[in-house]
């Protein structure tokens, strides 16, 4: 469950026998670190984390939206730009989901060795393509809150962001907690599926399947 | 040897992330010097100057309307678009629009389905007084760049918000003698509309703000963007 958290691999492997089912890795720490130790590795990036969503969140709602931004070419309205680049995005998010099962080893017996790459830069591309989407919500339009669906869109904007961020961080600690790459992966995962079903799927249902 | 991949990562995110605001940045500089100037060749007739604030002609030019507020309230610049919807309306929220165009101001609600009201009225400093049909009316306050007021359409009164809008954003008319529809275009691009076709009110068709005119009932029927104060006078 990485999201677009896809190196969460790669920092494993290459140190243990870049065994696939070394996302594991959590284990292997259990050579000597301490309790203390694996909490520790967790505060910096969390507390960063954390940052980057509360001032995405801040700035969203103090900006005063201009209610219009740079757009791309070739689609039918900036509306529409969004809604497919949001879904490239979770097309991604959701490979990030199946290849994290893969190097967990829940979903196949043997994980291929091109997964970790897989997991990695589907994760890169995935929040890519979310990141201007991200720049026209939070430039044009802020955080907003007349409507649930709105509400909780901005919500979890911010909370992708910051798992992401956190992710990210994580990635380059030693001993880190077992669970907490499949914890902050989920969390990011949530937030991006949250994302597109309050807009693109918002959009298509309301006004058409279209470019 | 820890893993750089994930900085590199953010690293790329937050370049992009820079690239695409400093586009946004450069691009908005220009509209909005191009607003400034045309608050300055426009002396504004009836823009009415803060109250308090020395009427004298050519006074600070610092005052021009057009000049960018630091948040709070502010006075309406010469020319804006406001879209946004109703809350609170059991029946599924309403598109409020409100186009402002020296110290003249016309208005459209619609839901997408039967319900629609153009309103026009006047936008005096940073307060919003339109009147309808009926005892339809709408008022508003401008603060911080956003409208916030109530609308009263057949009896019923709501709370709206509405946020500037660049074109295409915008409210949009078509009528004739026996058509009457409107459309609002928000700053997403999403539109609601309704057309009235000899007294039956139903969803508008898709509007392309760029073609100048929609089919409304089999018939090609030109349609005007409102700019504020001139609704009424679509068709007429």
């Amino acid at each position: 469950m990485s999201p677009d958290m896809d190196p969460p691999t790669s920092p494993m492997p290459p140190r243990h026998t870049g065994s696939v089912q070394e996302p594991e890795m959590p284990a292997a720490p259990s050579p000597a670190p301490s309790p203390q130790a694996v909490s520790n590795s967790l505060v910096v990036p969390v507390l960063i984390g954390a940052a980057v969503a509360v001032a995405l969140g801040v700035y969203g709602r103090l900006h005063e939206p201009t209610g219009f931004a740079v757009n791309l070419a070739g689609f039918s309205s900036t509306g529409y730009v969004k809604a497919w680049l949001a879904t490239i995005a979770t097309l991604f998010g959701i490979v990030q989901l199946l290849s994290s099962l893969v190097m967990y080893g829940r979903l196949l017996a043997a994980a291929p060795p091109w997964i970790d790459s897989l997991h990695r830069w589907s994760g890169r591309l995935a929040v890519l393509a979310s990141v201007p989407v991200a720049m026209h919500c939070l430039y044009a339009l802020g955080f907003q809150a007349y409507s649930a669906r709105v509400l909780v869109h901005s919500l979890a904007g911010c909370l992708f962001y910051g798992a992401f961020t956190t992710k990210m961080l994580c990635l380059t600690r030693p001993n880190l907690p077992r669970g907490a790459l499949p914890v902050l992966g989920g969390l990011a995962f949530t937030g991006l599926v949250v994302l597109w079903l309050t807009s693109s799927l918002w959009l298509f249902s309301t006004k058409g399947l279209k470019f | 040897m820890r893993t750089r991949g994930p900085i590199l990562t953010l690293l790329a995110v937050v370049v992009l992330a820079l690239v695409l605001l400093a586009v946004n940045l450069t691009t908005a500089k220009d509209s909005s010097s191009q607003a400034a100037a045309n608050a300055a060749a426009t002396p504004a007739p009836g823009a009415a100057p803060a109250p308090g604030a020395a009427p004298a002609p050519g006074s600070a030019p610092g005052q021009t309307p057009g000049a960018p507020q630091a948040g709070g309230t502010s006075t309406f610049p010469p020319q804006a678009t406001y879209t946004g919807k109703t809350s609170g309306r059991k029946a599924g929220e309403a598109t409020v629009a409100v186009a402002v165009h020296n110290g003249k101001a016309s208005a459209y609600l619609c839901d997408g389905k039967k319900l629609e009201s153009w309103l026009e009225g006047k936008a005096e400093g940073s307060s919003l007084k339109l009147t309808g049909k009926g005892g339809n009316k709408l008022t508003g306050t401008l603060e911080s760049k956003t409208v916030t007021g109530t609308v009263t359409i057949d009896g019923a009164t709501w709370p709206f918000s509405a946020s500037p809008g660049k074109a295409p954003a915008g409210l949009y008319r078509a009528r004739t003698a026996n058509v009457d529809a409107g459309w609002i275009i928000r700053q997403d691009g999403t539109q609601t509309g309704v057309q009235n076709i000899g007294g039956q009110a139903s969803e508008a068709p898709e509007l392309d703000p760029s073609a100048g005119s929609a089919v409304l009932g089999g018939t090609t029927v030109p349609v005007k963007m409102i700019e504020g104060g001139d609704a009424t006078a679509v068709g007429r």
